[in-house]
């Protein structure tokens, strides 16, 4: 119980830094809405004693417009105050969910490559999204907030009675809370049962209905693979599910019967005290109707905290991952690098990824001076990428120092650093905005660069059919009247964007994979022109791009193992000869 | 090819009619919650209601001890029943509402797996599964709503009847106003829902373009391009002004329904006090007795949440309508049946030709392909290249039958491919395509598609063939460790082109006769690339393949090269024919090769 009021806390402490005005509000209804009940128990018994007693009718009529008028105003009110919460609700959600939206994009990126943390992040933000967690989690707290309200009113009132009908009525609370306490425990063990089922769930759903994956589904017959997986997940998950909703049925249909029961006793106790002629019968509805509401609102108000229970554990996930520290402290220095040459050093080198017993990159030396063109070629896994993603300042290195001109990179903040970079990288991402937008990102759009950035991409004919040009939208997600470029277009985009950054450093990952030999030779030949007097960094396994740079960098598990010039490292009997030699075999033995 | 049908909008009766059919079909025994909850919901409120009256007219009148008692058990006994079995009934509903659910989304699936291609390549029919998904999402709309509330109107309609005893005893009069009252109010209700419902489409499309932003600011796959493109706030500034208009259509709808509902509750004001003052009259008259005011009192009050309740439930199944017909249209489309006979499939060696073919996609303007002529020779190894966009990814699509063809014939072995059942001709092939997507289970299961019957010598000869054996040793569970960590933390994440020999090895572990393979080692380093060729020389022999690759030096295993240009065959022949030649072929060879050779012209230096 401590753990749910420290969540609790936590999550009303976020509500507040992003809302502050959501909760006084939230506040004023919930009390509005206690105030509801105690109109129909206290007037009807004035009613009465009159009806029994003098009958005045002036009065009479002044009590029944005082119900009409009590409940009439109160319910436009209270309606008002739901129209209020209903729309502070939906900014709150949205306040929240663009507060998790800037979380994850200033997360420390070794973090994004963490399956760990992916997973901690699906299950933050899944029954967010999908179970309505927030609404329900504001909404039960309002109203436990008001039942306690009306409870508190309602045990005045009957106390007036006897206070030992207070004590009698928290005693059946108190043995109703032993039996939630043991559904609670029950539920929570199910519940752990249940999440893989559900992740496996989520994700059969996503392999049947995204068709990314239908070619093969038809070519290979995967209908009754698939089958059987989806049966064989039915059976043991709908099991789990169903026992799970009877054992709650269970435990909420006995603590039904002990209220009904502490009901009994409350009318027994009323009608012994009408019979000794200790009170009349006015107050005997005052009371009746006292303490059934009283029973009924202990009734919501615990079904309101088991709800709130359980939301608890959504919440307290959501809130871990909200928590999540920024590790890699922020530099404020910025970069003097506009007038003056640049060089890139990378010194002793050394870094493996979180979690990982091996080191990725051993002992890497390496200077880049302004305006080189330096190839990066190696096999699969040898830690190509990795350099890059260090260059990037996306990890930081375990041991060594990358420096440029001398200082290093850490020092820099991290959106001056990103300035001096252009990256294409492999996994490259295009945004479904405008071709313009996608080209300029943030930097003010010159029409006539844009042009020419498409142009050394060899996309400016392209675009130029477009009805839009290069207001066209990309992708249909987002604008409806978007188009679908194929692979390799995209990828050309790509390259216009990073020709068009005005910037010192172009690192290009793999940018020809998509591409048909023209287009590729289009770039090669153009390459100098894309990246003119740049400093350049050039990964691909076609080979043939290292002839148009300056020196090559060859990787093998971790390692910097050659260096130097095409023609040092092609007449050499090394690593890079030998890849060389199987990929050229073909072209210089068929050549016309 | 399938069409999607046309969409017409069922009414709601067609539509619920429908929804019990469904219920009838995948699970009878929801038919018996319903009665039982309509039976406990109709008894429950009288409890509350007829109790205290009896009680209260024993206590003014003779006050007998016994009676009382007996009433005080009788109150206990009827009250724990009917309230334990509500709450029995009420979580076992919730349950096979959600289970409901799940099964109409297991139809849905099928569906999916089960519809003809191009289906799934067509935008329309994506936006149709995609919508009939919004309506089977969650509990409280759509189609889990409509469930929902049906127990609950249920439970309400015998309710009903006891209302309306009660009331009639009373005066008809005061039912007749309660009930034109209560008509009043639901007009209120529906207006608002009404308007709701109008605003669903500007809604949908706002809605739309913040999953988008949402989806780019929460998936770590844009991490990388967000933060060196600097473009992290300028995103979520356009994510605040996206959610600011979609606040302000809520705000709107929020607002209507206030004042729908504040009208109705000057009605409710109205009513309460008309009717109240009716019952003092009657009481000072002494035409009635105080506990039957009590009794009326608390019947007026039930009566008027009951019809609010059941306006609200009525309103809200209304709006969920649109949800429902979405999930019925998905499900009621039907593949193109052909009635013909099916012939069975020849056997091996296979030719196949392409005769005349045209083809373009359905509701596109453009022809990819016109009158395409094609022969390829059984045991050939034929080369597609050519530029992006010329054809030939459609071309396979083709010949794997994934479309089929309106102009034009394909044949194999001479005989037109229709002739044959669609399932039998897709076993003779196996094929890689580009977009390579593992699935979360065992590396086997992955290759094989079995969970456990399958040839493990084959298995394995498959993997050597692809070059990921070894890699596949050195797994901690070897070829039984699952591929993605999503569902198992012990999984292992294969790199691009590991996932990509994977494929190969499943394309090989078919044994298909026809093997094609679209960009096969675009993602291998050349060593790599080497391998797997001198592997795949092995592991065809024989048999028909087809590659399609920008590398030219696939096509040195090659029999013949087929050279695609905007839709035509361009230029034909074997390597050495079409280098002789000296045409486009050889000039786009010798493009690739410049930078391989000894002493290039490389621009620019």
């Amino acid at each position: 119980m401590k753990k749910d009021l420290q969540i609790g806390l936590r999550f009303y402490k976020l509500v507040y830094r992003l809302y502050p005005a959501y909760l006084p509000k939230a506040f004023l209804a919930a009390f509005l809405q206690a105030l509801v009940p105690f109109i129909n128990v206290i007037l009807p018994k004035l009613i009465i004693d009159e009806l029994l007693g003098a009958q005045r009718a002036s009065l009479l009529l002044q009590l029944v417009l005082f119900v009409a008028l009590g409940n009439g105003i109160l319910n436009v009110i209270n309606r008002y105050m739901t129209y209020r919460m209903d729309e502070a609700y939906y900014d709150l959600m949205q306040r929240i969910e663009l507060n998790m939206g800037n979380h994850i994009m200033n997360l420390d990126f070794e973090m994004l490559e963490d399956p760990a943390i992916l997973n901690q992040k699906d299950q933050a933000i899944f029954p967010l999204r999908n179970q309505g967690v927030i609404r329900n989690m504001t909404m039960y707290t309002m109203q436990l907030i008001q039942y306690s309200l009306t409870l508190i009113g309602l045990m005045a009132i009957i106390s007036r009675l006897n206070p030992l009908l207070i004590v009698f009525i928290l005693g059946i609370v108190f043995l109703n809370s032993r039996i939630f306490k043991k559904q609670q425990a029950k539920q929570y063990e199910i519940f752990q049962e249940m999440v893989p089922l559900n992740r496996r769930y989520g994700y059969y759903l996503e392999l049947t209905t995204d068709f990314s994956a239908a070619k093969d589904i038809r070519l290979f017959h995967m209908k009754p693979y698939i089958h059987d997986k989806l049966s064989d997940f039915h059976e043991k998950d709908c099991g789990l599910f169903v026992k799970m909703f009877d054992m709650f049925g269970k435990y909420e249909g006995m603590s039904q019967v002990i209220l009904q029961m502490q009901m009994a006793v409350i009318y027994s106790y009323m009608v012994w005290q009408v019979f000794l002629k200790r009170i009349g019968i006015g107050d005997f509805s005052l009371y009746v109707s006292a303490s059934v509401s009283f029973a009924n609102h202990i009734s919501l108000l615990l079904n309101s905290y088991v709800e709130y229970r359980q939301y608890c554990i959504y919440i307290g996930r959501y809130l871990d991952f909200e928590a999540l520290p920024k590790k890699i402290a922020e530099g404020t220095a910025k970069p003097e690098v506009r007038e003056a040459p640049l060089t890139l050093e990378f010194k002793n080198v050394w870094f493996k990824y979180p979690r990982s017993e091996d080191y990725t990159l051993k002992d890497v030396s390496l200077t880049l001076r302004s305006g080189e063109k330096l190839s990066v070629v190696g096999p699969n896994g040898a830690g190509k990428t990795t350099f890059i993603k260090l260059l990037c300042r996306l990890y930081a290195p375990e041991k060594g120092e990358i420096l440029l001109n001398g200082r290093n990179i850490q020092e820099f903040s991290e959106e001056e650093y990103y300035k001096l970079l252009a990256v294409v990288f492999q996994d490259f991402k295009l945004f479904s905005f405008s071709i313009r937008e996608n080209i300029c990102m943030n930097q003010p759009c010159d029409p006539q660069d844009v042009e020419e950035a498409l142009q050394k991409a060899g996309l400016s004919e392209r675009i130029a059919r477009l009805p839009k040009g290069i207001d066209t939208p990309l992708y249909k997600n987002f604008e409806e009247d978007g188009i679908e470029l194929s692979g390799g277009e995209m990828q050309k985009l790509t390259i216009a964007r990073a020709v068009y950054k005005d910037c010192p450093i172009v690192v290009l990952d793999e940018p020809t994979a998509a591409l048909d030999p023209y287009a590729e030779y289009e770039i090669y030949s153009k390459f100098n022109d894309l990246v003119e007097d740049r400093t350049a960094i050039y990964i691909s396994h076609r080979l043939s791009s290292c002839r148009f740079c300056d020196h090559i960098a060859v990787f093998n598990e971790g390692r910097l193992v050659e260096y130097g010039t095409w023609e040092e490292l092609e007449k050499g009997n090394g690593l890079y000869a030998e890849m060389w030699q199987a990929q050229s075999q073909y072209y210089v033995s068929q050549g016309a | 090819m399938a069409e999607s049908s046309e969409k017409k909008t069922h009414s709601l009766r067609e539509n619920y009619r429908w929804l019990m059919q469904q219920i009838w079909e995948l699970d009878k025994t929801m038919y018996l919650n319903f009665a039982a909850f309509t039976v406990v919901c109709a008894l429950k409120p009288f409890v509350g209601i007829l109790f205290p009256r009896f009680l209260l007219q024993e206590l003014m009148g003779s006050a007998r001890a016994q009676t009382l008692v007996l009433m005080l058990i009788g109150f206990f006994l009827s009250g724990a029943g009917l309230f334990y079995a509500y709450a029995r009934l009420q979580r076992a509903n919730l349950a096979k509402s959600i289970l409901f659910r799940i099964s109409v989304l297991r139809k849905h699936q099928d569906q999916c797996l089960e519809t003809d291609f191009p289906n799934t390549e067509d935008p329309k029919f994506l936006t149709a599964s995609q919508v009939a998904m919004d309506g089977l999402d969650g509990n409280g709309l759509g189609l889990g709503g409509v469930v929902e509330r049906s127990f609950l109107i249920s439970g309400n309609l015998l309710a009903f009847l006891g209302y309306l005893a009660l009331l009639t005893r009373l005066s008809p009069w005061v039912l007749a106003y309660l009930l034109f009252n209560a008509v009043l109010s639901y007009y209120f209700t529906i207006a608002a829902k009404e308007y709701e419902s109008s605003l669903r489409l500007p809604f949908a499309d706002r809605n739309r373009r913040f999953m988008y932003l949402f989806h780019t600011m929460y998936d770590f796959a844009y991490g990388k391009e967000l933060r060196l493109q600097n473009y992290r706030a300028t995103l979520a500034q356009k994510t605040h002004t996206s959610q600011q208009e979609m606040l302000n259509i809520r705000r709107q709808i929020y607002k209507k329904n206030f004042t729908s509902q504040a009208a109705d509750a000057l009605l409710l004001l109205l009513r309460e006090g008309l009717v109240y003052i009716y019952l003092i009259r009657l009481v000072m008259q002494g035409s009635l007795s105080i506990p039957d005011f009590t009794m009326y009192f608390a019947t007026v009050a039930a009566f008027a949440q009951w019809f609010k309740e059941m306006v609200e439930h009525y309103a809200h199944i209304r709006a969920q309508n649109h949800y429902i017909d979405d999930i019925r249209h998905f499900q009621e489309q039907r593949n193109n049946e052909d009635d013909q006979e099916k012939l069975p499939l020849p056997e091996a060696p296979y030719s196949i030709e392409f005769r005349n073919v045209s083809f373009k996609y359905p509701r596109t303007e453009n022809y990819v392909f016109r009158n395409l002529n094609l022969t390829i020779e059984p045991g050939q190894k034929l080369a597609i290249v050519g530029h992006n966009g010329a054809g030939k990814t459609t071309f396979v699509k083709l010949l794997c039958r994934l479309y089929e063809v309106e102009e034009g014939e394909i044949l194999l072995n001479g005989i037109p491919v229709r002739k044959f059942d669609r399932e039998a001709y897709f076993h003779k092939f196996s094929v890689v395509f580009q977009d390579i997507k593992p699935l979360a289970f065992p590396v086997a299961e992955n290759i094989t598609l079995s969970e456990n019957g399958y040839d493990e010598e084959r298995l394995w000869k498959a993997m050597e063939a692809a070059d990921i054996a070894e890699k596949v040793r050195k797994l901690p569970l070897q070829e039984k460790t699952p591929m993605l960590k999503i569902l198992d933390p012990e999984g292992v994440e294969f790199s691009g082109g590991e996932a990509q020999k994977v494929a190969i090895a499943r394309a090989l572990y078919k044994q298909g006769d026809i093997l094609i393979m679209d960009e096969p080692t675009a993602a291998l380093d050349a060593l790599a690339e080497a391998r797997i060729y001198q592997g795949f020389d092995k592991a065809v022999h024989g048999r028909t393949a087809i590659y399609i690759s920008h590398r030219l030096a696939s096509t040195y295993f090659c029999d013949v090269i087929a050279m695609f240009e905007q839709g035509e065959i361009v230029e034909y022949g074997s390597h050495d024919q079409l280098m002789q030649q000296n045409g486009k072929y050889a000039d786009m060879f010798d493009t690739q090769a410049r930078y391989y050779k000894e002493n290039p012209e490389v621009a620019g230096r």
